[in-house]
């Protein structure tokens, strides 16, 4: 009996190839370049020297990086925890929704998707503007004091970062509990739990996949996210992405903004690859 | 023994469709119980409501005397067997046998002892314990708790149960004993779900003390046991068992209480233990059933075409209450030639 060596079959291989191709093409290598563009020497007017240099990676030890990582941090920690929150009983609700109700609440929620992005980010300016009439309302209400601000803080960047990145954490979410069997509620219920607890101990481990892919698709965009604290934040609310913006086309310090960029993905890749060994060696 | 449960006028709708129509119901303390009736017949959303998963819009359910018609299931001493086993797959079996005692605010040492005797246990005689019921029985015998069993398997509730309800479109048909339901049916539906029958339909000729006449066209007269009071003219149904029917070459002498009615044999299915038989009589096509007591190839069995007498005692149909020509369709017939 001929039996096939362990590994990547011809098959296999014309099969990848497209994706693998693709991925190299248009992730490894710009990867790669950017990576190489941080070893190099920065030109006076702008543009990337010949040679090699360990400038831009010494630039990363600016004093005020730390401030700025620990900002991007919370800020995305902040904005993931309150799709993940919002999202998982709107998932949850979905699942439970009759098909034509379900297919219906669906189209809701990627109707904004047919809205360029950048424009609902206008009208998030305008809808939190200190002449528009929310911010009218919550003084009229005295809820907002007569001088503050419901835009250019980290609070509009956190509020509208949510709104943005909603629909991909429910989607995930939802094809998860879509999958959930909801008699296992039942029987918690029936063995003594209360209705938070057989949520808590059953619902939210029965769909740990769908908030792994949920926790993925919002946190690492949030960490280079800078349309929208540049779009709606201040001059305190900025995150990594900005500071590469403006190394990139203000400063023209393309090596520094490669640096930092490259800094940023090592930063995402690395707990994921370790994660990666831990469950491969377990 | 006194009442354990009790669903008193318990109706549940969903949009327009009535799932349970005021359904009135005693389970006796420490019986096994069962539901029957086919699927969308209601007997699953009363289950449900007993154990606190839905609730009724109308109506009350009483444990033990006490209102838990808005307790949740986690607050009622009644725990469900689901049929999809509801195993939590994110746990191990261990843990899965130790999530409700954990809940019961159980000790960690009395839960980890516990889980331990009962995997032993599983594990002594797995061949034994392979079917669910056999294990249910065993631990209704040694706890004596009580059981309400949800079946669309008339076999399976006929075995296990002290007494059935026989379900149908919200409505229960009937209670009753096994023996009960299936001898004595009070309707058309009892008689046809449970089992298989033969309808007869008739006009009274003759009301007499203990049995009547009754004239059905295309067969001709026969007598019948008043398992009610019937009055000349009346229209009466009775279902008539295949297996009370006996099938024989040679008329039969029968007395005044009984019936002998000719025919031709249109379809025979052998089963082994039994063969069932098609008999055109009249204008009617009357299904029998014989036991084999001896070996059947040293009979002369009768076989297609052949001119045959059936004969019944008038105690051996049953006069139903209710009649519904659609029930008529739950029948087993053979394919008309």
């Amino acid at each position: 009996m001929k039996t096939e060596k362990p590994g990547k079959s011809k098959g296999e291989w014309s099969a990848t190839l497209p994706s693998l191709l693709w991925l190299v093409v248009f992730v490894l290598v710009p990867l790669l370049v950017i990576f190489v563009i941080a070893f190099r020497p920065t030109l006076p007017e702008g543009g990337v020297g010949e040679g090699w240099s360990l400038e831009a990676v010494r630039s990363l030890a600016d004093p005020a990086y730390p401030l700025l990582l620990w900002r991007t941090l919370w800020i995305s920690a902040l904005t993931t925890a309150l799709c993940l929150g919002l999202g998982l009983p709107v998932a949850f609700c979905l699942a439970r929704l009759s098909p034509r109700w379900r297919g219906l609440v669906l189209l809701l929620i990627v109707v904004p998707f047919w809205t360029n992005f950048v424009i609902r980010v206008f009208a998030w300016q305008q809808l939190l503007h200190a002449e528009g009439w929310v911010a009218k309302t919550l003084r009229a209400l005295h809820l907002l004091g007569e001088n503050d601000r419901l835009l250019g803080n980290s609070g509009a960047v956190v509020v509208v970062s949510v709104y943005t990145f909603l629909p991909f954490a429910i989607l995930p979410l939802f094809a998860a509990a879509e999958k959930f069997d909801f008699g296992l509620l039942d029987a918690a219920r029936d063995l003594g739990a209360g209705a938070f607890r057989a949520f808590r101990s059953v619902f939210i481990p029965g769909i740990r996949q769908g908030l792994i892919t949920a926790f993925l698709v919002v946190f690492i965009p949030m960490l280079g996210s800078y349309v929208v604290p540049d779009m709606v934040g201040g001059a305190d609310s900025g995150m990594i992405g900005n500071r590469i913006a403006q190394r990139n086309f203000n400063d023209r310090n393309l090596p520094a903004a490669a640096a930092l960029s490259g800094a940023l993905t090592l930063l995402v890749l690395g707990p994921m690859l370790i994660r990666r060994k831990r469950r491969e060696s377990a | 023994m006194g009442t354990l449960l009790r669903f008193e006028n318990v109706t549940r709708r969903f949009g327009d469709f009535t799932a349970v129509d005021d359904v009135t119901l005693d389970v006796e303390k420490g019986e096994t119980f069962s539901l029957l009736g086919p699927s969308g017949c209601g007997k699953t959303t009363l289950l449900r409501m007993a154990a606190g998963f839905d609730r009724p819009d109308s109506g009350r359910i009483l444990l033990d005397g006490r209102d838990i018609t808005h307790l949740p299931p986690d607050q009622r001493p009644v725990n469900t067997v689901f049929q999809s086993y509801a195993l939590f797959p994110h746990l191990s079996v261990r843990d899965n046998i130790a999530f409700g005692p954990k809940l019961k605010g159980w000790s960690a040492a009395e839960v980890k002892r516990e889980t331990e005797r009962m995997l032993e246990l599983a594990a002594l005689d797995l061949k034994l314990r392979q079917r669910l019921l056999v294990e249910l029985d065993a631990i209704h015998d040694e706890v004596g708790i009580t059981f309400l069993y949800v079946t669309h398997d008339q076999g399976e509730a006929m075995s296990i149960s002290d007494r059935i309800a026989v379900m149908n479109r919200g409505v229960i048909e009937q209670t009753g004993k096994p023996a009960e339901i299936y001898e004595t049916p009070r309707s058309s539906f009892v008689a046809a779900f449970i089992g298989d029958t033969n309808f007869l339909d008739g006009r009274v000729v003759e009301s007499g003390g203990r049995f009547s006449r009754c004239a059905i066209d295309g067969l001709g007269e026969v007598v019948i046991d008043n398992d009610r009071a019937v009055a000349a003219g009346e229209v009466v149904h009775v279902s008539l068992r295949p297996e009370k029917i006996v099938v024989m070459r040679e008329k039969p002498e029968v007395g005044a209480d009984a019936n002998a009615v000719r025919g031709k044999v249109e379809d025979v299915i052998y089963f082994g233990s039994h063969t069932r038989y098609w008999v055109r009589c009249g204008e009617w096509r009357l299904c029998a059933e014989m036991q084999h007591r001896r070996f059947q190839l040293d009979e002369k069995a009768p076989a297609w075409g052949d001119e045959v007498w059936l004969s019944w005692h008038a105690n051996d149909g049953f006069l139903l209450d209710r009649y519904r020509v659609e029930d008529e369709a739950l029948l087993t017939l053979p394919d008309e030639d």
